[in-house]
C-alpha cells in the first residue's frame, strides 16, 4: 500500500464530517462549553499574580497590615470559578459521552450494513476473525480514543490558548519566549510521525492476524485434537503472540521517545521562565507575581499540553482503524443491485442459463464453461456430476452470490442482474449441503427465512423433513436452544433442519444442493418422498450425486468439468452409456 | 452461553483476588520487575524536584522578598557571594541537566514497563491458546466462537492496559504523594493538615460511585459479548443470510444489540466521569484552601514565598494518586471483568488434566473395543445406552444406522473427545482412561463429518498431521484420495493457498478428498471416516474406495457411511439403533435375514438408487 499520500488527516476529516458533524446541536453546545471553560481558565494566572504582587509583596516589604479584603476576594472568586468549572465539566461529560455513544453506534451500524452488503467473494477472501475486528473492535477503538483523548485534548487546546492570552497581556516578551517551545514540539512530532503511523499500521495488521488465528483454530478444535497437533499449533501461536509483543514494544519505544521529547520541551518552557523571566526581573521589567503566574501556568497546564501533544499521534492511530473502516464502507459490493431494477414477483415461468461461464478469482481454473440449461415453471431439473464439476457454483450464480463471468442467466426472460436482488433471492429457497444453523432456539432457526411464519407451517415443514418426532421429543419443543452452528445435533439432523427452514420460507422455487447427503437411506427415502409431494407443481433444481435423488425429475443435466455433457430424462440417460448410467450401475 | 453450570460453582473472588491470580505470570520476571521499579521510582522521585526548583529559584536565586533562609547561609558558609546573574545562570544550567536526566529516566522506564507487560501478555495469550486445546470439547459446543476470540485477544489486552499503565502509575504516584506530603509537613505541619483534611472526601466519593461504575461495566461487557458472539457466527453464515434475504433483519438485530451495548457504555462512562468531576472539584477546593491559608502563613513569616508558590505543585503530587485512582476505577472495573473471564477460561475443566501421568502409546496394533458405553450430551437424554463392540486389528467395520443414532458420538468417544458416562473404551486392550489421548490420536487418522480446511496452502492442509512429509508422500496421499489431478490444475500446485481469491476454491467433494488425503498421510493404524465421502458421487467414491482400500490393508478402519457400495467393501457391518448395536456381521450375511435392520437399509437404497 502506498503511504505517500499520508491519508490520516484526510480520513480523520472524513470521519468527523460523516459521523460527528451531523450532530450540530451537540457540537455547538460542546463548543460553548469549552469556550466558557477556557474563559474561566484565564482566572488562575491572574489570581496567582495578584496574590503575590498585590497581597504578599506589599505586605512583606512594608510591614503593612495583611490585605485581608483582597485576600478574601481572591479566595472567594477562586471557589466560585471552581464550582462553575465543575458544573461545566459535568455537562461537557454528559454531552460528549452521549454524542460518542451515538457516533460509535452509527459507525458500527454502517459497518454492519456494509458487511451485509458485501458479496460472497469478499467473504471467501476474508477471515471471519479479521472481519470481527473491523466490525466491532475498530469502531470501539475509535470511540475510546476519541472520547478519552481527542475531544478532551481539543478542549484543552482552548484552555491553553485562554491562559496564553492573559500571559501575553502580562508580559509579551516572556510569553513569546515560553511559546518558543511549541515549534519544537511540532518539529518532534513531524520527525516521528511517519515512523509512528507505519508502526501503528504494522501493529494493527499483526493484531488482525492474531485474532484471525484464534478464530480459525477455535473452529478447527476437533481437527486439531484428531491430529494431536496441539503442540504445533500452540508453538505457532506462541511465536505469533511473541512477535506481536515485540511490535508493541517497538510502538511503545516510539511513543516513549515522543513523550520524552515533549517532556523535554515542557521543561525547556520552565527553563525559559526561569532564565528570561529572571533576567527581566533583575532588570525590573517583570514582577515576581508574573514569574509565579508563568510558572503556575506551565505547571497546571502540563497535563493539558501533554494531551494536546498526543493528539496528532492519536489521530494517526485512529486513522489505522479509520482506514480499515472506510476500506470496507467504500468497497461497493461486486454484486450490486441495479438502480430501479424491478422486483421479481409471482411465479417463475422460466429460468435459462445461456453460455454461463465463471471462475473463482482472476487466475483460477474455469469452474463453468458455457453452460446452457433451462427450467420451466413447475419443472424439476436434476443436476448431477462428479464433485468439482460446478454444480454448486451454478446455483450460487443463480442466486447471484457471484455474478457470471460470461454468458447470462435469464429469469422470466430478463437478465438476472436486472432483477431486484432481494426479490430474486427471495424467490428461491436454497438448501445447501453444509447446513449452517445459528445459535438460538429451533423456532428462531426455522423461522429464519420468514420471521412471522405460523406455527402450523413450521410443524408441516418439520414433518416433511422427518424431524417432527425429534422436535416433539425435546423437552422444550420448538424453544429448545441450539449451540453455535447447531453442534448438539447430528449431521443428518442439521441437514433436515436446514431443509425444514427452507420449506418454512416457502419460496417460489427450491434449490436442493445435495441436502440429504448425511441422511441414511431410509430417512432419505422418507424425506424425498415428502419433498416430491410438496414440490408437486413447483420448480426445483435438485443437485445430487445419487441417481436416486433425481429420478423424479423431468430432466437431468450431467455436468462435467464445468460443461453440460449430457441432458435428458432420467430414463433416457440411464439407457445410454455415460456418467449417469455409470452411477446408477455403481449403486445397484 | 459462556456461563454454563460448570462455572457457577466456584466461590466468587474479589476483584483484587482475580488480579492476584495472575501473579504466577509475573513471577519469572521478578528480577526485571525489581530493576525496573528502581528506575521508575527514581523517575517519580526526581519529578518532585520540579516544583522544588521553583522554590529555590524564588527564595535563593532571585533577590527580593522571597530571599530565604537556607541557601544564603550555605553560600555564606562556603564564602561565596555570587552575583544574581551568575546565580541565575548556574541555576538554569543545573536545571537543564536535570530536565534531560528526568526525560531519559522517563523513556527507559516506559520502555521497561512495556517490555515486561508485553512478555507477560504474550505468555498469557499463549497459555490461553494452549488451554483451548486441552479443554473438554463440550466447551466449544456451548460457547460462541466469537466470545472465545474476544477472551484470548481483547480481554488480555484489557488486562494489559490496567497492569501496564495505570496500576503501576498509581502506586508509584502514591509513593510520590506521600513524599510530597512529608515535605509539606516539614515546611509547615498546619498546611499539610489542611491538605490531608480533604482526603476523606475522596473516600466518600469512592464509596458512592464505585459500585455504580462496577455494575455498569459488568452490564456493558455482557452486552458487548452478545454483540460479538452474534457477529462471530453471522459472519460465517453470511451465505445463509443472503439466501434467505435476511440482511435487513440482521442489520436490525445488530443495531439492537449495539444499542444495548452503547447504552451500558454511556452509563458506565457517565458514572466514571461524574466521579472524576467531583474529584477534580475537591482537589481544586483543597488547593484553594491551602493557598489561602499559605498566604496568611507567609505574612506571619511561618512559610517562605517560594514555598507558597510551589504549594500548588506539591498539592498536585499529593492528590495525583487519588486522581489516578479515580481514572483507574473505570479501567479497573472493566479489567476486572476481563480478568475474571480470562481466569474462567484458564480454570475451565480440561479434557484430561492427568495426561502427563498416563501411558504414552508408542505403537498401536489397532484393536478397538467398547464395553457397555453410555453417554449423553444433555443429562437424562442418553445417546449411547450401553453399547458393546469389538474390532480386530486390520478389520474394516462399517457403522450404519439412522441419523442421530449415535454413530458420530461413538467414534468421538473412541477418540477420547468426550468422556464416557459409564462403560469403557479399550485400545489394544488398554483402557482409554489410562492412555495419554494425544499419543493415541497420532495413530488414528480421522476425517470428521464437518469439513475443516485451513486458510493455508494445499500442502499445509494435507500435511497437517505431518508437516515434514516429503512431497512424494503428499502426492501419494493425494493420488489415493483421487484429488491429485485437481491439485495439479491449481496455479501453484501444492503451494497454492486455499481461498477463492487465489483461484483454489475446492468444492465440498474436493475438500472432503483433501481431508481424506490428510488422514492417510499420517500413516495411521486406525482410520476413522465419518461420512468422509458424502459429497462424492458413487463413481468417484468407488474409485477412491479402491485406492483407499489398498492403503487400508492391514489397518483398522471405522467407516460411517450410508451408501451400500461403501458398506459392501467392509468386513463387517454394525447397525446401531437407539444407542445400541442392533445387528452386526459380514454384509452378505446380514442381507440374508430379510427382517434385519441392514436388509431394510439395503431395500431403501434399492428405492433410492435403482432407476
Amino acid at each position: 500500500m502506498s503511504r505517500a499520500a499520508r491519508p490520516s488527516a484526510g480520513l480523520f476529516r472524513r470521519y468527523l464530517r460523516e459521523m460527528v458533524l451531523p450532530h450540530p446541536g451537540a457540537l455547538a453546545l460542546l463548543g460553548v462549553n469549552v469556550a466558557l471553560r477556557a474563559a474561566l481558565g484565564l482566572w488562575w494566572p491572574y489570581a496567582a499574580k495578584a496574590m503575590v504582587d498585590d497581597v504578599l509583596v506589599p505586605s512583606l516589604a512594608a510591614h503593612a497590615p495583611f490585605a485581608v479584603q483582597r485576600w478574601a476576594l481572591l479566595a472567594a472568586v477562586g471557589v466560585a470559578v471552581l464550582a462553575l468549572n465543575f458544573r461545566l465539566q459535568w455537562l461537557f461529560n454528559r454531552l460528549l459521552t452521549r454524542l460518542l455513544a451515538v457516533v460509535a453506534q452509527l459507525t458500527r451500524t454502517r459497518l454492519a450494513a456494509g458487511l451485509l452488503a458485501q458479496s460472497q467473494e469478499f467473504y471467501d477472501a476474508s477471515h471471519a476473525g479479521r472481519l470481527l475486528a473491523v466490525a466491532l473492535q475498530d469502531p470501539a477503538n475509535l470511540t475510546q480514543q476519541l472520547s478519552a483523548n481527542i475531544v478532551n485534548a481539543l478542549a484543552n487546546v482552548a484552555v491553553v490558548l485562554g491562559g496564553a492570552c492573559i500571559l501575553l497581556h502580562m508580559s509579551p516578551v516572556l510569553a513569546l519566549a515560553v511559546g518558543a517551545v511549541f515549534p519544537l514540539m511540532v518539529a518532534s512530532f513531524l520527525a516521528l510521525r511517519a515512523a509512528m503511523e507505519e508502526q501503528s499500521r504494522v501493529n494493527r495488521e499483526s493484531w488482525g492476524i492474531l485474532m484471525g488465528m484464534v478464530a480459525e483454530k477455535v473452529h478447527a478444535a476437533r481437527v486439531i485434537r484428531g491430529y494431536a497437533t496441539e503442540d504445533m499449533e500452540s508453538a505457532a501461536f506462541r511465536a505469533r503472540a511473541t512477535y506481536h509483543a515485540g511490535l508493541n514494544v517497538e510502538q511503545t519505544r516510539l511513543r516513549a521517545l515522543y513523550g520524552s521529547l515533549n517532556g523535554l520541551c515542557l521543561h525547556l518552557g520552565y527553563l525559559l521562565v526561569f532564565f528570561v523571566g529572571g533576567e527581566l526581573y533583575l532588570r525590573g521589567r517583570a514582577t515576581l507575581g508574573t514569574l509565579v503566574a508563568f510558572n503556575g501556568y506551565v505547571t497546571s497546564l502540563y497535563p493539558a499540553v501533554l494531551q494536546v501533544c498526543l493528539l496528532p499521534q492519536l489521530v494517526s492511530e485512529a486513522s489505522g482503524s479509520l482506514a480499515k473502516v472506510y476500506e470496507l464502507l467504500d468497497r461497493g459490493p461486486t454484486v450490486a443491485n441495479r438502480a430501479g431494477a424491478p422486483r421479481l414477483a409471482g411465479r417463475i415461468e422460466e429460468l435459462r442459463f445461456e453460455g454461463v461461464s465463471f471462475r473463482y478469482g482472476e487466475h483460477g481454473p474455469w469452474a463453468l464453461r458455457g453452460v446452457d440449461l433451462r427450467l420451466r415453471a413447475g419443472e424439476r431439473v436434476g443436476v448431477v456430476g462428479p464433485s468439482g464439476s460446478g454444480k454448486s457454483t451454478l446455483m450460487a450464480l443463480l442466486l447471484r452470490f457471484y455474478d457470471v463471468g460470461g454468458g447470462r442467466i435469464l429469469v422470466n426472460g430478463r437478465d438476472a442482474r436486472d432483477w431486484d436482488l432481494a426479490s430474486l433471492r427471495g424467490a428461491f429457497g436454497l438448501v445447501a449441503e453444509d447446513p449452517l444453523l445459528f445459535s438460538g432456539s429451533l423456532r428462531d432457526n426455522l423461522r429464519f427465512g420468514r420471521p412471522g411464519a405460523p406455527e402450523e407451517g413450521i410443524w408441516a415443514a418439520l414433518a416433511d423433513a422427518d424431524l417432527e418426532g425429534f422436535v416433539r421429543a425435546q423437552p422444550r419443543g420448538l424453544d429448545s436452544p441450539l449451540g453455535e452452528r447447531g453442534l448438539s445435533l447430528s449431521g443428518g439432523q442439521r441437514q433436515r433442519l436446514a431443509l425444514a427452514r427452507a420449506l418454512v420460507a416457502s419460496p417460489e422455487a427450491l434449490i436442493l444442493d445435495n441436502c440429504t447427503s448425511a441422511l441414511d437411506a431410509e430417512t432419505e427415502r422418507r424425506v424425498l418422498g415428502a419433498l416430491s409431494r410438496r414440490l408437486e407443481g413447483r420448480s426445483a433444481f435438485i443437485i445430487s450425486h445419487r441417481a436416486g435423488a433425481v429420478m423424479g425429475c423431468a430432466r437431468v443435466a450431467v455436468l462435467d468439468q464445468g460443461r453440460v455433457s449430457d441432458l435428458g430424462t432420467p430414463a433416457e440417460l440411464a439407457g445410454r452409456p455415460g456418467y449417469f448410467r455409470d452411477i446408477v450401475a455403481a449403486q445397484s | 452461553m459462556a456461563h454454563g453450570p460448570g462455572r457457577m460453582k466456584r466461590p466468587a473472588l474479589s476483584n483484587l483476588g482475580v488480579f492476584l491470580a495472575f501473579e504466577p505470570y509475573f513471577r519469572p520476571h521478578r528480577g526485571r520487575i525489581a530493576r525496573w521499579f528502581a528506575l521508575y521510582g527514581a523517575y517519580f522521585l526526581a519529578g518532585i524536584l520540579t516544583p522544588y526548583a521553583f522554590k529555590a529559584y524564588i527564595d535563593d536565586v532571585l533577590p527580593g522578598p522571597g530571599r530565604g533562609r537556607s541557601a544564603c547561609a550555605w553560600c555564606a558558609a562556603l564564602g561565596l557571594r555570587p552575583s544574581p546573574e551568575a546565580a541565575l545562570g548556574t541555576f538554569c544550567g543545573a536545571y537543564l541537566l536535570y530536565a534531560a536526566g528526568l526525560q531519559a529516566l522517563n523513556y527507559w522506564g516506559a520502555l521497561g514497563t512495556t517490555r515486561i507487560i508485553e512478555d507477560v501478555v504474550a505468555e498469557l495469550r499463549a497459555s490461553l491458546f494452549e488451554k483451548l486445546h486441552r479443554l473438554q470439547l463440550r466447551f466449544f459446543d456451548r460457547t460462541l466462537g466469537g466470545e472465545i476470540v474476544n477472551q484470548v485477544t481483547t480481554d488480555t489486552r484489557q488486562l494489559l492496559n490496567l497492569l501496564g499503565g495505570e496500576l503501576i502509575n498509581v502506586s508509584l504516584s502514591a509513593f510520590m504523594g506521600a513524599v510530597s506530603l512529608a515535605i509539606l509537613a516539614c515546611w509547615n505541619p498546619r498546611l499539610a493538615a489542611i491538605v490531608a483534611a480533604f482526603l476523606p472526601a475522596y473516600a466518600w466519593l469512592f464509596r458512592r460511585f464505585l459500585p455504580r461504575v462496577h455494575r455498569a461495566a459488568r452490564a456493558w461487557r455482557v452486552r458487548e459479548d452478545r454483540l460479538w458472539g452474534n457477529w462471530g457466527e453471522k459472519l460465517r453464515g453470511m451465505a445463509v443470510i443472503r439466501a434467505f434475504i435476511r440482511e435487513r433483519g440482521e442489520a436490525l438485530r445488530h443495531y439492537g444489540l449495539g444499542r444495548a451495548s452503547a447504552d451500558s457504555w454511556t452509563r458506565m462512562t457517565l458514572e466514571g466521569a461524574a466521579m472524576g468531576s467531583w474529584g477534580g472539584f475537591v482537589a481544586g477546593l483543597s488547593s484553594q484552601a491551602a493557598y489561602a491559608a499559605g498566604c496568611v502563613l507567609v505574612y506571619d513569616r511561618a512559610l517562605s514565598l517560594g514555598e507558597l508558590v510551589t504549594l500548588t505543585g506539591f498539592i498536585t503530587f499529593i492528590l495525583a494518586p487519588v486522581q489516578g485512582a479515580f481514572n483507574l476505577v473505570n479501567t479497573w472495573q472493566q479489567s476486572a471483568v476481563s480478568a475474571r473471564r480470562v481466569l474462567d477460561l484458564l480454570r475451565e475443566a480440561e479434557e484430561d488434566p492427568e495426561r502427563h501421568r498416563k501411558r504414552r502409546l508408542t505403537s498401536l496394533r489397532g484393536a478397538v473395543a467398547v464395553e457397555g458405553l453410555r453417554f449423553s450430551y444433555v443429562p437424562g437424554r442418553p445417546v449411547l445406552k450401553g453399547l458393546d463392540l469389538s474390532v480386530e486389528p486390520g478389520e474394516r467395520v462399517a457403522l450404519v444406522g439412522r441419523t442421530g443414532c449415535g454413530k458420530t458420538t461413538l467414534v468421538q468417544l473412541i477418540l477420547g473427545f468426550y468422556p464416557a458416562e459409564s462403560g469403557r473404551v479399550l485400545l489394544d486392550g488398554i483402557p482409554l482412561g489410562e492412555i495419554d489421548a494425544r499419543t493415541l490420536r497420532r495413530f488414528i487418522g480421522v476425517v470428521p463429518q464437518e469439513l475443516t480446511l485451513f486458510s493455508a496452502t494445499v500442502r499445509a492442509n494435507v500435511a497437517y498431521g505431518r508437516p515434514d512429509a516429503p512431497d512424494a508422500e503428499v502426492w501419494a496421499a493425494l493420488e489415493a484420495a483421487q484429488i491429485a489431478d485437481y491439485v495439479r490444475s491449481l496455479p501453484r500446485g501444492l503451494d497454492c493457498p486455499l481461498g477463492a481469491d487465489s483461484g483454489a476454491a475446492p468444492s465440498r467433494g474436493q475438500g472432503q478428498r483433501l481431508a481424506v488425503a490428510r488422514a492417510l498421510l499420517i500413516d495411521p493404524r486406525v482410520v476413522v471416516l465419518d461420512e468422509a465421502t458424502s459429497a462424492l458421487d458413487s463413481l468417484e467414491e468407488a474409485r477412491m474406495q479402491r485406492a483407499v482400500d489398498r492403503l487400508l490393508e492391514g489397518r483398522t478402519a471405522l467407516i460411517i457411511a450410508h451408501r451400500l457400495s461403501t458398506l459392501r467393501r467392509c468386513h463387517r457391518v454394525v447397525v446401531l439403533e437407539d444407542g445400541r448395536v442392533a445387528e452386526q456381521g459380514p454384509p452378505e450375511d446380514l442381507l440374508r435375514s430379510p427382517d434385519g435392520a441392514y436388509a431394510r437399509l439395503a431395500r431403501a437404497h434399492a428405492f433410492g438408487d435403482a432407476p
